[in-house]
């Protein structure tokens, strides 16, 4: 008896396969890109190598992480599968940089993607409403980052209603929870005036999800104005350069949101002095005006006064000079008839009428002859 | 944007009354208007004052599921 077992082609290819996914249905490598490509702009292939071995990956492009390059180490999840045609691959389900050079270079590789998307571009940045009356803030509700963040606000600035988003800062669920979350606080139905993304500092590996191309696009795409604040003192984010403003900590974040309540009544006090400075101000500058006007006043009364007087003098001056006595204290006279009617002519009279010629000092009782 | 009418716009009511500063200011105010914008300035103040001293953080919480 012959108890070998043959296979067809297709059936060892088939056997194959279901060996794999009962023994292999998800595998990790970690191992440097070599024959990276990309086909018809959708489809992934590269190499992954180490000494002595090399192993075949395929993938869409959907599935990375970012931009990717030969010589990068990265670790890549995914399903061995033997293809009918094109042989031993495995299909790649997530990828990730691994260590810092990689994780850099992945960084730079995704930073001049987006930066030539336009992204990071100044004309971007929108305002930052100062104080601002909601922030929804994204970050650990067990954080260092969250406490010193409430702690600065409560102590700066308070009347503010913070929409808490509690998410994972780093570790495998960070990015999806904080794109989630970023994506909720879009959604809510009343937007709050701006988005806090904060963790403290960490090394290159915990900050890694803030260099993420989901993360930054998020971030550049939320309606609501961005503060993006990353604990760390050498690199900046992809995410922090998309958001509209970064700040160095969470503790620097609250202080760029919120005016400083105690420089706020201080000034309070200098206005209420500056008011009743400037209503004095008022006051005095109106009396001094009524004090003008009444000098005014008066030095116009005094010219109607003066006017007046000279024309009445004038007048005076006038009517004197038609005064008959005065002609009559020259020596001149006046004849009257006895009707009481001026002799004006030698015919107003007639011989032997009686009149009175009227003198300075009297009257004179004459007939004419 | 958030509904400003359910919040107490400090901002707005700190610039109005840096207006009425201003105007208290001018040479040309009457002396019944300067009284009534000194009497809206300290009742602007009071309220601010007020806000700075009893204003509270709320904080409200939500969960982000994450994918």
């Amino acid at each position: 008896m012959n108890s070998e077992l043959v296979f067809g082609v297709s059936d060892f290819v088939a056997y194959l396969n279901q060996t794999l996914e009962t023994a292999y249905p998800y595998v990790t490598i970690e191992g440097e890109i070599s024959n990276f490509r990309v086909s018809r702009n959708r489809w992934v292939y590269f190499d992954l190598k180490d000494d002595t071995a090399s192993v075949r990956f395929f993938g869409t492009i959907y599935n990375l992480s970012g931009p990717l390059e030969d010589g990068m180490v990265v670790r890549v999840s995914g399903s061995p599968r033997l293809h009918p045609l094109y042989g031993f691959s495995v299909t790649i389900q997530t990828i990730t940089p691994v260590g810092e050079g990689s994780l850099r270079r992945a960084a730079e590789l995704l930073a001049t993607k987006l930066s030539a998307e336009g992204l990071f571009a100044p004309e971007r940045k929108r305002p930052l409403p100062y104080p601002p009356y909601r922030v929804a803030l994204v970050t650990a509700g067990n954080s260092a980052a969250y406490a010193d963040f409430i702690k600065i606000l409560n102590a700066r600035w308070r009347g503010v209603t913070v929409e808490h988003f509690d998410v994972q800062v780093q570790g495998e669920p960070a990015v999806g929870q904080i794109v989630g979350a970023i994506e909720l606080a879009n959604s809510l139905p009343e937007l709050p005036d701006v988005l806090i993304l904060t963790r403290g500092g960490g090394g290159v590996d915990d900050l890694a999800a803030f260099s993420t191309e989901r993360i930054t696009r998020a971030v550049a795409a939320s309606r609501v104005p961005t503060l993006v604040a990353i604990g760390h003192e050498v690199d900046i984010s992809l995410a922090e350069m998309a958001a509209d403003r970064r700040a160095s900590t969470p503790s620097n974040a609250a202080e760029l949101l919120t005016p400083d309540r105690n420089v706020e009544l201080r000034r309070l006090k200098e206005i209420r002095m500056a008011l009743d400075g400037g209503l004095l101000g008022v006051v005095q500058r109106r009396r001094e005006r009524v004090r003008q006007q009444q000098d005014e006043l008066n030095h116009r009364l005094e010219t109607v006064f003066r006017l007046a007087k000279a024309r009445l003098q004038a007048a005076q001056r006038l009517i004197e000079a038609y005064d008959p006595t005065a002609a009559l204290q020259r020596g001149y006279s006046l004849v009257w008839a006895e009707n009481n009617g001026l002799v004006r002519s030698v015919t107003d009279v007639q011989v032997g009428a009686n009149v009175r010629i009227q003198l300075s000092d009297g009257s004179i009782e004459a007939t004419v002859m | 944007m958030a509904k400003k009418n359910d919040y107490f716009d400090y901002r707005s009511k700190a610039d109005e009354l840096e207006r009425i500063l201003l105007s208290l200011q001018s040479p040309d105010i009457e002396i019944d208007e300067a009284t009534r914008l000194h009497g809206e300035g300290l009742k602007l103040i009071s309220e601010l004052d007020a806000f700075l001293n009893q204003a509270e953080i709320v904080v409200k919480k939500h969960v982000a599921d994450g994918e």
